[in-house]
C-alpha cells in the first residue's frame, strides 16, 4: 500500500513532465493542425472497422465456454462419498464395467497414476465391479460468486487394462491444456453485471480413482512392497 | 459599443475551438500511448498459470487478455491533461480573445468533455483489438458481450469510461489550479494522497473509490459524477478567480 502511495505520484510527475515536453516539442515541430484532426478521425475510423471485424469474428467463433460448477459442487469428496454410499455426480464417472476373473486376482505395481479403493462384498462370485472416476480440473473465474469452470472433460485418461487374473494401471497420458480468456476491464463492466475478479485459483484432484467391488470369494494378491505403491491402494 | 454582441456561450465555444486546434498534440499523444500499450500489453496482459504434478502428467495454462492496461493508461492521460490545462501558458493563451474567467473556464470544460468522450470511446473500442488478439490464441473464450450481442452494455461501457475520464481530468485540473495558486499545496496534496490511499485501498467496502465504483445504478452513478464534477469545477473556478490576471 505504501509502495502504491509513493510510486503513483512519482509516475504521475514523470508522466506530466514527459507529456509536457512532448506536447511542447510537437508545437515546435510545426506539424500542420490538420494532421492531428486527420489522425483523430482516421484513428476513430480504424477502431470502428476493428470493432466490426471483432464482432463478426466473435459471432463466428465456435468455442463454447466450458460448463460451470458452483463452489459447493467443486472439489467433490469422492473418497467420502464412496465410503458412505452417497450419490456421486455423473460428470465424475469415466467408466463402469464388470470383469470375470479366474482364481487369484492381482494388482501389478503401478506408479502413482491411480488411486484404488477396494471394497469386499460377502458374495460367492468371480465378478468384479469396476468404476473409474475422472480427476477433476476446475479453474475459478468468479470466485466471489463461487463459480468455477469445469475442465475435467478435457483431461485424457487411460482406463485400466484387465485380463482374467489381474488389473494393471497404464501410465496416464500427458495432459497439456491451454485456455485463453478475454474479459473487458471490470471498470467498464460496472453496469453490465459481468464483472470478473481474475483467474487466481483453481483445483485439480490429480489422478483417476478406481473403485473395485470384489467378492470375498476372490482371493487377492497385493504385494506389500513398502514403498509408495501401497499408499495408493486402500481397503474400505 | 460593439456592432456584434457575443453571448457567453458563443465566446466559450470559439475559445474551445481554439483550444481544440491548439491542443491537437494532446489527442495525438493519447493515440500514440494507446497504440504502444496495445502492442505491448497484448502480450504483457496475458497472465499464465499452470498446475503440474510431480510427474508432469498435467499441465494447465490459462491466459487472461483484457483491456485493463488501456483503461489505466487513458485514466493516467486524463489526469495529466487536466493538470496541463492549468499551466500558465494555457491560461495566457486566452488573452488572445476578448474574454473573461467564465468563458475561459467554460471553454476548458468543453475541451474536457470532448477529450473525455474521445478517451472513453477509443478505450472501449480498443477492447475489440484485444478480443481479436485473444481469438487467435488457443481455446479462446470471450466472456464479455459486444456491440452486436448486447448494445446497451456496450454503450454503458462508453458512458462509464467517459465519466471516469472526465472525473480524472477535473481532479487533475483542480489540483493543478491549487498548485498554480500556491506551490505549498504540493506538500498538502502529498499528505492527502497518502491518507487517501490508506483509506480507499485499505478496506474493501469503504472509501471514496467505492462511492463511484460500488454504484450499480447507471443513473445514480452519472448523478454522482456530475455532482463531483460540479464541485471540482466550482472550486477550480473560485481559485482561478483569485489568481493574478496574467502570469509571467
Amino acid at each position: 500500500m505504501m509502495m502504491f502511495a509513493i510510486v503513483m505520484p512519482i509516475l504521475l510527475i514523470i508522466g506530466i513532465l514527459t507529456i509536457m515536453m512532448v506536447v511542447k516539442s510537437m508545437g515546435n515541430v510545426r506539424v500542420k493542425k490538420k494532421f492531428h484532426h486527420k489522425l483523430i478521425i482516421g484513428y476513430l475510423a480504424l477502431l470502428v472497422i476493428v470493432l466490426i471485424v471483432a464482432e463478426i469474428m466473435v459471432q463466428n467463433h465456435q468455442m463454447e465456454p466450458p460448463p460451470t460448477v458452483t463452489s459447493s459442487e467443486a472439489g467433490f469428496d469422492l473418497r467420502y462419498a464412496i465410503d458412505q454410499g452417497a450419490p456421486i455426480p455423473e460428470r465424475l464417472i469415466a467408466a463402469q464395467r464388470t470383469h470375470e476373473v479366474e482364481g487369484e486376482f492381482s494388482l501389478p505395481k503401478f506408479y502413482r497414476h491411480a488411486y484404488i479403493l477396494i471394497e469386499r462384498t460377502p458374495e460367492e462370485s468371480n465378478t468384479i465391479e469396476e468404476t473409474v472416476y475422472k480427476p477433476e480440473l476446475l479453474t475459478g473465474f468468479d470466485e466471489s460468486g463461487g463459480i468455477y469452470y469445469d475442465l475435467s472433460d478435457q483431461l485424457q485418461i487411460e482406463l485400466p487394462i484387465w485380463d482374467s487374473h489381474s488389473m494393471s494401471v497404464p501410465k496416464q497420458p500427458i495432459n497439456k491444456i491451454q485456455y485463453t480468456f478475454y474479459h473487458d476491464s471490470n471498470m467498464l463492466n460496472q453496469f453490465t453485471g459481468v464483472q470478473n475478479h481474475g483467474y487466481s485459483s483453481g483445483m485439480v484432484s490429480g489422478v483417476i480413482t478406481i473403485h473395485l467391488v470384489i467378492p470375498e470369494s476372490v482371493e487377492l494378491d497385493i504385494q506389500e512392497t513398502g514403498d509408495e505403491y501401497g499408499d495408493y491402494i486402500e481397503f474400505l | 459599443m460593439f456592432s456584434t454582441q457575443w453571448s457567453v456561450h458563443e465566446l466559450a465555444k470559439r475559445q474551445f475551438l481554439f483550444k481544440f486546434n491548439a491542443n491537437g498534440p494532446i489527442f495525438t499523444m493519447l493515440i500514440v500511448l494507446q497504440i504502444i500499450s496495445t502492442v505491448f500489453l497484448s502480450g504483457a496482459s496475458t497472465s499464465t498459470s499452470s498446475y503440474e504434478d510431480g510427474d508432469t502428467l498435467l499441465s494447465f495454462n490459462y491466459a487472461n487478455v483484457s483491456n485493463d492496461g488501456q483503461v489505466g493508461l487513458t485514466l493516467f492521460w486524463a489526469f495529466i491533461v487536466g493538470f496541463l490545462l492549468t499551466s500558465a501558458a494555457q491560461r495566457n493563451e486566452s488573452f488572445a480573445f476578448v474574454t473573461n474567467r467564465l468563458t475561459f473556464q467554460l471553454a476548458n470544460f468543453y475541451f474536457f468533455c470532448m477529450a473525455a468522450l474521445f478517451g472513453g470511446v477509443t478505450t472501449v473500442l480498443l477492447g475489440s483489438v484485444m478480443k481479436i488478439v485473444a481469438i487467435f490464441n488457443d481455446n479462446a473464450i470471450i466472456e464479455t458481450s459486444g456491440l452486436f450481442s448486447a448494445p446497451l452494455d456496450f454503450f454503458s461501457q462508453i458512458i462509464a469510461m467517459t465519466a471516469y475520464t472526465l472525473l480524472l481530468m477535473l481532479v487533475g485540473y483542480t489540483l493543478g489550479t491549487f498548485i498554480q495558486f500556491s506551490k505549498l499545496f504540493i506538500a498538502l496534496f502529498a499528505l492527502i494522497w497518502i491518507a487517501f490511499t490508506q483509506i480507499s485501498f485499505g478496506s474493501d467496502s469503504n472509501g471514496l473509490l467505492n462511492f463511484f465504483y460500488g454504484e450499480t445504478s447507471i443513473l445514480l452513478f452519472i448523478l454522482k459524477v456530475l455532482i463531483a464534477i460540479a464541485l471540482l469545477f466550482g472550486v477550480s473556478f473560485w481559485v482561478t478567480n483569485r489568481l493574478e490576471v496574467r502570469n509571467p
